[in-house]
C-alpha cells in the first residue's frame, strides 16, 4: 500500500510544520531532486530477510507504514498511522567522504496520526531529522527503525515495539507477526507504470496483533487489535496523466486481508497498472491484477479545512473470490495538512466471503484530491 | 483678558531682536547645535551598539529559554542525540558557533553558525521570512562539503554570487567553502542580523572550525522553571543549564559602563553648551534693559516680558537644536565605528555593524536641545521681567546687583562642591551617582568663578599697572566691571578646559599604569598566539604541532603556556587564563593576597585561583578568603581565591588558574599562547623571523618580539581612548564658541565707551591691546581656575569613576604637560575670540561708535 511513492520523489513539505515559523523558509518547494545516480526498480529481485526489513539507501524514497484499529475493552475505538519516511538527497556515488557525524545524505520525516472515534477527535503531525548522528535511521538485525523518539523496535522475533509520542497523544504498542511478510506485486516488485523504472519493491506484513496504550490529551487507554506494515522502497516518479490514488489495506474478520490500489488518471479512469493482493488467512498470497477487483464510491466528504472533496464510502467487489464489502470511515475527518495534504483514515468494514457474513477494519489513503499530484511532483 | 504668553507681535519682537544682531544668534545656535550634536552623536553610537549587539545576541540567541553549555571546548554532541531520543518534550536546537573571517567577504568578523535545519524552526527567526526553499537547496546545503548561506544584501556588496568560493579563515587556518544559498530576509531587523553571520549545517561548521563531535551549546524553550529544574536535575554531570537571558546580559552588562561614561562626556559638551546659552541670553538682555524698561512703562506685562525672552531662546533653541540632530547624525556614524571598535577590542565581538537609526535618540537630543535652552534663558528672563519699569531704564543697576550675585553664586559654588563630594563619598558602585557627584563638583567649580575672577583681575591690575601702564590697569577693570557677563564666560572656558586637564591626566594616568604593568607581566621575549576574529576572541588553540616546535627550539631557554578560555559560572561567562608559567607568582601585581607571592603561587599550584581586580570588583569578592565557582566538566566547583591581581587587559576581568589545575576540571589539553624566554645571548628578532618562517605553513600564528606585543597593546588602549579624545575637543569647540560669543557681546555693548575712549585719544593699535588684553586676561584666568578643577575631575576620574565603570585602580601619573595645555588652548582661544570683534571695532570710526547707543 502507500505509495505515497512517486509524492516522495518530488516531494513537496514542509518543515517542522507543527512549529511555525518554518525554519529554512520551510516550505521546500515541489522540485525533483536528481534520480541519477540512485538504483532503480527495474525488475523482480530476490528478498531477504532480515536483511530486507532494514534500509536500501541505494534508491532515492523509503518508507516504513504502520496503520491499525485497535479498541479499548469497552470498546472505544482508535486508528493510527505511523510511519517514518527516507529520501536519499544524494546518490552513494556523489557522497562526500566528510568527517562529521552530523554530514547527512539522508532525510527522514514521520507522519503520525490518531483517530479517536470515542472523543469524535483526529490528531496528527509531522517531524523532521536527518539520518545522521543517530538522530533518525533504520537497521535491519535487529530490526530498527527510529525518528528521535518516534520509534519502532524488535523486542524478539518478530515483535516489535511502536513507541510514538506527538503534541496531543502517543502510542505504544506491542505487534506480533502473525503471517509474516509477504511480498507484494510481483515477488515484491510492484509496478506503477509503464516506464521501466517507475515501479518499487514492496511487502507488508498484514496481520500485526496488537496491544498496549494509547494516550490522547493526557488520558491513557490500554488497547488491543490488528496493526499492518508496509514496507517500500523505490526510485521513480508517477507516470505522466497518473494523478493520484486511493490504497486500501483491509483486515476482515476470517482471517483474510486485501491490499488494493487503483491509480486515478486525469482523463478520470483508472491505470492499467493498478494492483492488488489477496492474502488468505494461511498466509498464502494472490496477485490481484487490476480487472479482477472493482471499487465503487458510494459516497463523498468535503473537507472543511482543505476543502478537497474525497470518496467517503465504497463498495467492492472481487467476483472471483465471491468477495463484497462495504467500507465506511470510522469518521469523516481524517484529512492530514501537512506537508502535503491527503487522507489516510480507519475504516469499517462490513460485507460476505463466500456467502458468509463478515466484518473487519482497514485503512484507506486518498491522494491527489486536494490539488493533483501530476505536476505537483 | 490677558494675552496668551507668546503674542504674536512679542514673538515677531524676539525673531526681530535674533536678526538683528546676527552674529550672537548665530554663535548662540552653534553653540546648541554642536552640545546637542555631541550628545546626539554619542547617543546614537551608543544605542547603535547596544542594538546591534541585541541584535548579534538574539540572532544567535532567538527564542531559546535556556541555553545547555559544557566545558570550554563546547558539549559532546551526543548529548543532543540521548536528548532527542530520550523524547525531551521542548523544542532544542543544537549550535556550533565561532568567529572567523573571510577575505572575500571584506574580512570583518562574521559569526559562523552551524544550525540544524531541522530544529532550528522555534529558534531563531532569521530564516522565516524566507518563503520557500527548494528541497534541492536544502539537499545542497545538507551534503556538499562548505556549504554555506548568507544574505543575499551581504552578498550583493562583494560582488558575490551563488556557487562562489569562500575563504574561511578560523583559528589560524583556511578552509575552503562556496556560497550555496542566499537569504532575503522580508524586515530590516532580520537582514541586519543576518549580515553578520554565515549560516551551514551544523556538520559543515564542525567541519570548518575542526571542532567533530563537539557542541557550542544545545538551545532549548522550556515552559516554565519547574521543567528547568526538572531537566537540570537528570542532566550529565559536565552539562550546565543556564537560562539564555544570563548569558546575554551578563555580557551586555559589562559595556553599559563603557557607554555611561560616553553618555557623561557628551553631556558635558551640553552643559558647557547651557553655559553658553546663558552668557548670550544674559547679554542679549542687559543690553536691552532699556527697552523693556519702555516696553513695561508701555503696559507689557512681566510675563509677556519673560515670554519675549523665552521664546527668544525657544528659537534658537529649536533651530539648533534641528541642526544639532542633524549634525549629530553624520557625526554618529563616525562615532559608531569607535564605539564598534572598541567594543570589539575590549569586550565581544559584534557582527552588526549597520543599524537603524534610533529616531527616540534624535528626538531626545533634540528636546534637550532645546529644553536646556529654554531653561538657561529663564534666569536672564526671569532677570528681565522682575526689574521695575523705572529701574530698567538705569543702567547702573545691573552690575551692582551683578557684584551681589557674585557672592551669592560663590556661596552656591561652595555649596555644590560640598554636595558633589558627598555624594561621590558616599559607598556605592552606581556609576551615575559618581556622575552626578563629579557634575556637582564641576557646577561648584564654575560657581565660584566670577569671584576668583574679580580677585585675579584685581591682581592683576595691581600687577599689570607697574607693568603696561593704563591699559594694564584698565583691561583687568574693565573685565570686573562687567562680571556678570566675563564671569560667565570664564566659567564656561574653564569647564571646558578643566574637564581637557581632568581627562588628559586620567588617560595619561591609565596609559602609564598599563605601561608599568606591562613591564611587569611581559616577561618573555617572544610570544606567539593564534589570531582570533577580534581581540576580544582569544581562545583560538595553538596546533600541536607548533606547541612541540615551540618547545624544542633550538635558543629557547624555557617556553611557558597559556590556555584561555571561556567558561560558565553562575555569573555568567568567565574568562580563564590558566598557565604554567612557574614564576607567575612573582610576575603578577597583587591588589591583595592571601600571603607572600610565593605563598600565593603555591596556593596556585594547589588549586586555588586568582582573580583579577576587575572581575573581583566586579563580582564583589572580598579582598581575602573569597571563594569562586565556575562549571567545569563535573559540575560546579568552587575555588578559593589565593588573590587579587592588578589586570589591565581586560575590564570584564579574568580569573587565573594553574594549567594542572584547569585540567583537572576540564577535559581539554589545547593550548592558545605561548611566551618564550631566549636563552642569554639569541637575537629576538632572529628567532622572531625565523619562528614566523618555520611556522607559517602549520598555522597562521601571530609571532611577536615583547616589544611588539607592548606596543600593540598600548595601539588597542589608544584606540579605546580616541572617542574620549574627540569629545573633549569638541568640548572645547563649544567653550571656544561660548567665549567668541561672550567677547563680541561685550565688545559690541562697550562700542560707546570705546568710542568714548577713541575720543579721548586712545590709539587703534591700543584698542587692540586693550581689547585682547581683556580677553587674554579672561583666558588666562579661565585657564588657571581650571588648573585646580581639572585636578579634581582627574582625582575623580582616576579614584571614583574608573574604579566604578571597569575596575581598575590607576596610579595617578602627574604631568605638568596637561596642565600648560589647557592654559595655552584657554589663552589661545580667548584670544582668537576677541579678534573678530577688536577687528570690528577697528574699522568703526569714533563717531558712529559714540553714536551707536
Amino acid at each position: 500500500m502507500k505509495p505515497l511513492l512517486s509524492l516522495l520523489t518530488l516531494l513537496a513539505f514542509t518543515l517542522a510544520a507543527c512549529a511555525p515559523p518554518a525554519p529554512l523558509a520551510a516550505q521546500l518547494r515541489s522540485e525533483a531532486l536528481p534520480v541519477e545516480g540512485f538504483a532503480r526498480a527495474e525488475g523482480i529481485q530476490p528478498f531477504e530477510f532480515p536483511r530486507d526489513f532494514g534500509p536500501h539507501p541505494e534508491y532515492q524514497t523509503e518508507w516504513w507504514y504502520y496503520t491499525g484499529n485497535l479498541d479499548t475493552a469497552d470498546g472505544r475505538h482508535f486508528g493510527y498511522q505511523f510511519t517514518i519516511f527516507r529520501r536519499g538527497l544524494l546518490p552513494a556515488s556523489q557522497t562526500a567522504d566528510r568527517p562529521s557525524a552530523w554530514a547527512a545524505d539522508q532525510l527522514y520525516f514521520a507522519h503520525f496520526a490518531l483517530t479517536d472515534i470515542g472523543g469524535d477527535a483526529f490528531y496528527f503531525e509531522e517531524r523532521f531529522e536527518r539520518g545522521a548522528a543517530g538522530l533518525a535511521g533504520a537497521q535491519a538485525a535487529p530490526y530498527s527503525v527510529w525518528l528521535a523518539d518516534w520509534q519502532v523496535e524488535e523486542t524478539a522475533p518478530g515483535v516489535v515495539r511502536l513507541q510514538a509520542r506527538g503534541q496531543s497523544g502517543a502510542l505504544d504498542l506491542t505487534l506480533t507477526d502473525r503471517k509474516g511478510p509477504i511480498l507484494q506485486g510481483q515477488q515484491g516488485y510492484s509496478q506503477k507504470g509503464p516506464e521501466p523504472g517507475n515501479a518499487s519493491y514492496y511487502y507488508s506484513q498484514p496481520r500485526l496483533e496488537s496491544a498496549g496504550q494509547i494516550e490522547v490529551n493526557g488520558e491513557s487507554f490500554e488497547v488491543s487489535g490488528l496493526s499492518w506494515k508496509d514496507h517500500e522502497f523505490s526510485t521513480s516518479a508517477l507516470s505522466p496523466g497518473q494523478i493520484g490514488w486511493d490504497w486500501f489495506s483491509l483486515q476482515l474478520s476470517d482471517g483474510t486481508d486485501l491490499m488494493l490500489y487503483t491509480m486515478r488518471r486525469d482523463d478520470g479512469s483508472i491505470d492499467a497498472f493498478s494492483h492488488g493482493t489477496l492474502i488468505h488467512p494461511d498466509g498464502r498470497a494472490e496477485y490481484l491484477p487490476f480487472d479482477q477487483y472493482t471499487i465503487t464510491v458510494l459516497d463523498t466528504w468535503t473537507s472543511p479545512h482543505s476543502g478537497a472533496v474525497y470518496p467517503a464510502a465504497w463498495q467492492i467487489d472481487l467476483p472471483a473470490y465471491n468477495l463484497s464489502l462495504t467500507l465506511q470511515p470510522w469518521q469523516a475527518d481524517q484529512e492530514l495538512r501537512l506537508s502535503f495534504i491527503y487522507w489516510e483514515g480507519a475504516v469499517k468494514i462490513s460485507g460476505s466471503h463466500n456467502g458468509q457474513p463478515l466484518t473487519g477494519n482497514g485503512y484507506v489513503e486518498l491522494t491527489g484530491y486536494y490539488a493533483s499530484m501530476e505536476g505537483e511532483f | 483678558m490677558n494675552p496668551p504668553l507668546f503674542s504674536p507681535p512679542l514673538l515677531r519682537l524676539a525673531g526681530r531682536v535674533l536678526r538683528h544682531s546676527p552674529w550672537q544668534s548665530a554663535l548662540m545656535v552653534l553653540g546648541i547645535l554642536l552640545g546637542v550634536a555631541v550628545v546626539v552623536a554619542v547617543d546614537l553610537a551608543n544605542q547603535s551598539a547596544s542594538r546591534a549587539f541585541d541584535l548579534s545576541a538574539e540572532s544567535v540567541a532567538g527564542k531559546a529559554t535556556h541555553t545547555l553549555v559544557g566545558g570550554p571546548t563546547g558539549l559532546d554532541e551526543a548529548a543532543y542525540t540521548e536528548l532527542r531520543r530520550a523524547g525531551l518534550p521542548y523544542p532544542a536546537a543544537p549550535l556550533v558557533s565561532a568567529y572567523v573571517t573571510v577575505p572575500e567577504l571584506g574580512g570583518l568578523p562574521l559569526q559562523l553558525l552551524g544550525i540544524d535545519p531541522f530544529s532550528e524552526a522555534p529558534f531563531r527567526n532569521y530564516l522565516a521570512a524566507e518563503g520557500e526553499l527548494p528541497l534541492a537547496d536544502l539537499a545542497r546545503f545538507l551534503t556538499q562539503p562548505g556549504a554555506l548561506l548568507l544574505a543575499e544584501s551581504l552578498a550583493q556588496r562583494y560582488g558575490l554570487v551563488l556557487g562562489d568560493p569562500l575563504t574561511i579563515l578560523v583559528n589560524g587556518q583556511s578552509q575552503p567553502a562556496f556560497v550555496a544559498g542566499l537569504l532575503t530576509p522580508s524586515d530590516d531587523a532580520s537582514r541586519r542580523a543576518l549580515e553578520g553571520l554565515l549560516l551551514a549545517d551544523i556538520a559543515t561548521a564542525q567541519e570548518l572550525t575542526g571542532t567533530l563531535g563537539r557542541l557550542n551549546q544545545i538551545d532549548l524553550i522550556l515552559p516554565d522553571a519547574a521543567a528547568a529544574d526538572a531537566l537540570a536535575a537528570r542532566l550529565p554531570t559536565g552539562l550546565t543549564l543556564l537560562p539564555a537571558a544570563a548569558r546575554s546580559g551578563a555580557v551586555e552588562q559589562m559595556t553599559a559602563a563603557f557607554r555611561t561614561n560616553l553618555t557623561a562626556l557628551s553631556l558635558l559638551a551640553l552643559v558647557v553648551g547651557v553655559f553658553l546659552i546663558y552668557n548670550s541670553m544674559t547679554f542679549s538682555v542687559v543690553r536691552r534693559r532699556p527697552l523693556f524698561g519702555t516696553l513695561r512703562c508701555l503696559g507689557v506685562t512681566r510675563a509677556e516680558v519673560f515670554a519675549l525672552v523665552v521664546g527668544e531662546a525657544f528659537l534658537v533653541g529649536t533651530l539648533g537644536g534641528t541642526l544639532g540632530v542633524l549634525a549629530g547624525l553624520v557625526l554618529g556614524q563616525a562615532a559608531l565605528g569607535v564605539v564598534t571598535q572598541t567594543i570589539n577590542d575590549l569586550f565581544f565581538v559584534v557582527t552588526v555593524r549597520d543599524v537603524a537609526v534610533p529616531w527616540a535618540s534624535l528626538l531626545k537630543g533634540g528636546l534637550l536641545g532645546m529644553g536646556a535652552t529654554v531653561l538657561a534663558a529663564a534666569f536672564p528672563a526671569w532677570e528681565a521681567a522682575n526689574v521695575p519699569p523705572r529701574q530698567a531704564l538705569n543702567r547702573a543697576g545691573l552690575e551692582s546687583r551683578a557684584a551681589r550675585l557674585v557672592n551669592w553664586a560663590a556661596l552656591g559654588g561652595v555649596g555644590m562642591l560640598l554636595l558633589g563630594a558627598l555624594v561621590l563619598a558616599l559607598p556605592s558602585r552606581s556609576l551615575v551617582l559618581a556622575f552626578s557627584g563629579t557634575f556637582g563638583v564641576v557646577i561648584g567649580c564654575a560657581l565660584l568663578t566670577p569671584l576668583a575672577t574679580r580677585a585675579l583681575m584685581r591682581l592683576a591690575a595691581t600687577l599689570g599697572g607697574p607693568v603696561i601702564g593704563v591699559l594694564g590697569r584698565l583691561a583687568p577693570r574693565e573685565v570686573v566691571n562687567s562680571l556678570s557677563r566675563t564671569g560667565i564666560a570664564v566659567a564656561a572656558l574653564m569647564v571646558a578646559v578643566s574637564v581637557s586637564i581632568g581627562v588628559n591626566l586620567m588617560v595619561g594616568s591609565f596609559r602609564y599604569t598599563v605601561e608599568v604593568w606591562l613591564e611587569q607581566i611581559l616577561q618573555g621575549d617572544i610570544y606567539v598566539s593564534v589570531p582570533g576574529a577580534s581581540l576580544s576572541q582569544t581562545s583560538a588553540p595553538l596546533d600541536p604541532e607548533i606547541v612541540q616546535t615551540l618547545r624544542t627550539w633550538p635558543g629557547v631557554e624555557q617556553a611557558v603556556f597559556l590556555r584561555s578560555v571561556e567558561v560558565d559560572s553562575p555569573y555568567g561567562p568567565i574568562q580563564l587564563a590558566a598557565n604554567d608559567n612557574p614564576q607567575d607568582g612573582d610576575e603578577q601585581i597583587y591588589y591583595s593576597a592571601s600571603g607572600t607571592p610565593t605563598e600565593v603561587w603555591q596556593a596556585v599550584q594547589n588549586g586555588a585561583v586568582l582573580v583579577s581586580e576587575p572581575l573581583a570588583r566586579r563580582l564583589g569578592l572580598p579582598e581575602q578568603g573569597g571563594t569562586l565557582t565556575l562549571y567545569t566538566d563535573h559540575g560546579p566547583v568552587e575555588f578559593p581565591i589565593a588573590g587579587i591581581y592588578y589586570d589591565y587587559g581586560s575590564s570584564v576581568g579574568v580569573v587565573s588558574l594553574g594549567l594542572e589545575t584547569y585540567r583537572q576540571h576540564w577535559a581539554d589539553d589545547a593550548l592558545t599562547a605561548a611566551a618564550l624566554t631566549l636563552q642569554p645571548g639569541e637575537d629576538v628578532e632572529a628567532v622572531t623571523r625565523a619562528l614566523q618562517t618555520a611556522l607559517a605553513p602549520q598555522q597562521a600564528v601571530i609571532i611577536r618580539p615583547n616589544q611588539a606585543l607592548r606596543a600593540d597593546t598600548l595601539t588597542i588602549f589608544d584606540r579605546t581612548f580616541a572617542i574620549t579624545g574627540a569629545l573633549q575637543l569638541l568640548a572645547t569647540g563649544v567653550a571656544f564658541v561660548g567665549v567668541l560669543s561672550a567677547m563680541l557681546s561685550l565688545l559690541l555693548e562697550k562700542q560707546r565707551q570705546l568710542g568714548i575712549l577713541r575720543a579721548v585719544g586712545l590709539s587703534v593699535r591700543q584698542m587692540w591691546v586693550l581689547t585682547l588684553l581683556e580677553t587674554g586676561l579672561m583666558g588666562a584666568a579661565a585657564g588657571l581656575l581650571a588648573m585646580p578643577t581639572g585636578f579634581v575631575l582627574a582625582l575623580i576620574l582616576v579614584y571614583v569613576i574608573n574604579r566604578r565603570s571597569f575596575g581598575w585602580t590607576l596610579q595617578l601619573q602627574f604631568s605638568a604637560e596637561p596642565f600648560v595645555q589647557a592654559f595655552a588652548i584657554a589663552v589661545l582661544a580667548a584670544l582668537l575670540a576677541g579678534l573678530i570683534p577688536a577687528r570690528r571695532m577697528a574699522r568703526r570710526n569714533i563717531s558712529e561708535g559714540m553714536r551707536f547707543d
